[in-house]
């Protein structure tokens, strides 16, 4: 929703730019035309001088024209301008007219349905067709996007059909107005497109970007949003994560591979444990049994001497990653148990 | 008698024209009445014990019983001469209902001296592997698998047939060993027994994944499913001296409808008949006991040596919970599970597990079986929803079973 409102503020903040170049250039054409008149009546005034020199009979009748030439024109000139500032306040009205508003309001407001419309049917798809779910969702991002850039570009042409000029002062204007006061923003919305486009990260994987880990569920215009492992949801700038570090925990693929450790005393039976850690491993439900899993030891004597036992395995979907975790620690936790191995050590 | 051709033909026309209309009445394609002879017939769902009973699930006993296996009886063959050479075991490979026992029970004719060890229940001890075993192996001194690996050579060569292999394995934190030990056996005493184990495909996957099982067996015979018009001809041959009559399906396309319209009566029957199978076919994937399901659950009324069979619709499963879904699996994995043994595989509570199964036991997922030598019921999948589950698996649980 910030993001929407981002883009109709700029939106309308292009056309404001946009209503001020019109009336600018239409004040500008209004003095060019008063000055062109000035220039012709000088022209017509060194002609009836060239006459008066040839014809001196005539001299008292050029200079009494000449008089009342001098004070009609200044009425002239008024006059024009008043009618010029007419034009363009009528030309003005003409491009915020009540009317354009409203269609750009009820255009924006379908548009903005539709995405939310395609956002759902991109979940239920999603959830319908699990296996392919993160194909489904990576589209999202890029419709809103393709949504939003046609109904504006539409609106543009069809409703202010701008002239190739207008369309160069228009995207001067607007950058130089941009350029000042929506920096960040700016900002944002190309670390947006560059995450789209890019691709480092895509909806449904799970990313750490600044401490925050969690599963991505929204890549906006501005910003992306990431439900973290307490569920909470962080919503991360764009430009942030894109001058920022992110690790990706599983690309794109349903599956991640997720690592439990174990400490241990360091004299266990190596290989009961080892057996014990497998199966614990092998046993869970929520294993990726297509994929290997590995079991490796590390000895510590930092503070306290321990082994570190690694258990590396898939599982079966991102989601399930801490179910998986900690079924694994639980199993394992309770075979050891069982099998003396920490009363062994 | 006098043979008098006008009265016979004059009789054949009005067998035609009551036929034809029964047949309109029947198919109500075109029937203004509010109450149709086919919603008459749903009514009254009648059909003999004795009829049902032709379509009962029980595996043949004989080879000349047997129908649509000759590739799979030729690589049973072909297994038994290479065991000849190489000593390796074999293992067989097929769905639930596929018509694994049957294809052992024929196998009689290439392996006369077979011993058949049917594994209904899950052998969780090495002192029940080994009294089942000392049996098949006829060594009754053993005591252990150890004393099993020492079993003399004897001048006969034997073969033994291990059934459900996967009922030696369950789930859980040492719940391989006795496969394994198995497995050893097996290698130890190759050079005098022909080794012939069976495994569900959902067992093979898991365990063939985690544990590399499929290496331990040199052949691998996979039952490939059924063609259709090997199901169809057995079906056939089960409805011998019936008629088949089919009836509109409570569904169908526009087109079909239409067709059926401007078809005669015969014609009528002959789509009916087409559109039956595709759908009987589409729902037993090749599988026969799945095929033998769908007819009887389609069978509306048997009548006067007549059959009215109606295409059954499925009903669509799409509420599973996760939960749900994995105890499905686990069953799946084991071919049945006791409640308690569940309650090990997923590691809840007692009541937790108890609770989801009874939850599928109301949806018809699972039904109940109590088998001889087992203290508790044992809960299976419903054969008939079999397919959904496993989409549902499938797709839910990236399982990668088809």
């Amino acid at each position: 929703m910030r993001s929407t409102v981002t883009v109709l503020f700029l939106f309308f903040a292009s056309l404001q730019s946009f209503a001020q170049t019109e009336l600018l250039e239409t004040v500008q054409e209004s003095m060019e035309t008063i000055t062109g008149r000035a220039k012709t009546d000088s022209t017509k005034l060194e002609e009836v001088n060239t006459q008066a020199v040839s014809d001196s009979m005539q001299i008292n009748t050029a200079q009494e024209s000449k008089v009342g030439e001098k004070t009609a024109r200044p009425e002239a000139v008024v006059g024009d301008v008043r009618e010029n500032l007419t034009d363009a306040l009528d030309k003005a009205t003409d491009i915020i007219s009540p009317s354009k508003i409203l269609t750009i309001f009820i255009s924006f407001l379908f548009v903005w349905l539709t995405t939310k419309g395609t956002n759902w049917m991109y979940r239920s798809l999603a959830d319908r067709f699990n296996r392919h779910r993160l194909r489904i969702l990576r589209l999202q991002p890029i419709t809103n996007i393709i949504l939003w850039v046609i109904t504006i570009y539409v609106l543009v042409v069809t409703i202010f059909n701008p002239t190739s000029d207008t369309l160069w002062a228009l995207m001067g204007s607007s950058a130089l107005a941009l350029g000042f006061a929506a920096q960040d923003i700016l900002k944002n919305i190309f670390g947006g497109l560059l995450i789209i486009f890019d691709r480092p990260f895509q909806v449904g994987d799970r990313i750490n970007v600044g401490g925050n880990y969690g599963e991505v569920v929204k890549i906006g215009v501005r910003t992306t949003q990431i439900n973290t492992l307490d569920d909470s949801i962080v919503t991360v700038p764009n430009s942030t994560i894109v001058s920022d570090n992110i690790s990706n925990a599983n690309s794109g693929a349903l599956d991640c591979m997720v690592v439990v450790d174990l400490w241990l005393p360091v004299g266990i039976d190596v290989e009961k444990v080892r057996k014990i850690a497998f199966e614990a491993a092998i046993t869970s439900r929520y294993l990726n049994i297509d994929k290997p899993v590995v079991v490796l030891f590390f000895d510590h004597f930092d503070n306290q001497p321990a082994t570190n036992v690694k258990i590396k395995a898939y599982v079966l979907d991102a989601r399930y990653e801490k179910g998986f975790a900690g079924d694994v620690t639980e199993a394992a936790k309770k075979a050891l148990g069982e099998a003396g191995v920490y009363a062994g050590a | 008698m006098a043979f008098d051709p006008k009265s016979i033909l004059s009789k054949g026309k009005d067998l035609a024209n009551t036929s034809s209309k029964w047949l309109t009445d029947i198919l109500d394609l075109k029937s203004e009445k509010p109450q149709s002879v086919v919603e008459e017939v749903e009514e009254k769902t009648e059909i003999p014990e004795a009829y049902i009973q032709r379509f009962s699930l029980h595996p043949l006993e004989e080879f000349n019983q047997l129908e649509g296996r000759e590739e799979e009886f030729k690589l049973m063959q072909r297994a038994y001469e290479n065991w000849k050479i190489s000593r390796s075991p074999l293992l067989m490979i097929g769905e639930f209902g596929a018509g694994m026992t049957s294809l052992l029970n024929a196998s009689s004719s290439i392996y006369p001296h077979a011993r058949i060890m049917a594994n209904n229940v899950n052998i969780d001890t090495e002192q029940s592997l080994v009294e089942a075993l000392k049996k098949a192996m006829d060594y009754p001194e053993a005591r252990t698998l150890n004393d099993l690996k020492t079993l003399p050579a004897g001048e006969e060569q034997r073969v033994i047939i291990f059934e459900n292999i996967e009922r030696l394995f369950l789930r859980k934190i040492h719940g391989f060993n006795l496969l394994e030990d198995f497995l050893l056996l097996v290698h130890a005493t190759k050079q005098n027994i022909f080794w012939i184990a069976t495994i569900n495909k959902y067992s093979f996957y898991y365990l063939n994944e985690v544990i590399g099982f499929g290496s331990n067996f040199l052949s691998i015979i996979r039952l490939q499913p059924m063609k259709p018009e090997i199901i169809e001809q057995i079906i056939s041959n089960r409805n011998a001296g019936y008629e088949v009559i089919y009836l509109k399906p409570p569904t169908s396309t526009a087109v079909f409808s239409q067709n059926l319209e401007r078809a005669e009566s015969a014609g009528k029957q002959f789509l009916l008949k087409n559109d039956f199978f595709s759908k009987l076919h589409a729902f037993s994937d090749g599988n026969i006991s799945r095929a033998m399901l769908y007819w009887k659950r389609s069978l509306v009324r048997v009548k006067e040596k007549r059959i009215y069979v109606k295409a059954h619709e499925e009903k669509i499963i799409n509420n599973l919970t996760l939960e749900e879904l994995f105890v499905l699996e686990a069953i799946l994995q084991h071919t049945s599970l006791s409640s308690s043994e569940l309650r090990m595989i997923l590691r809840n509570s007692s009541k937790g597990s108890k609770l989801i199964l009874e939850k599928l036991l109301e949806n018809n997922l699972l039904y109940v079986k109590q088998y001889e030598g087992s203290g508790e019921p044992e809960y299976q999948v419903n054969l008939f929803f079999l397919k959904q589950v496993k989409g549902q698996i499938h797709s839910r649980l990236n399982r990668n079973i088809q």
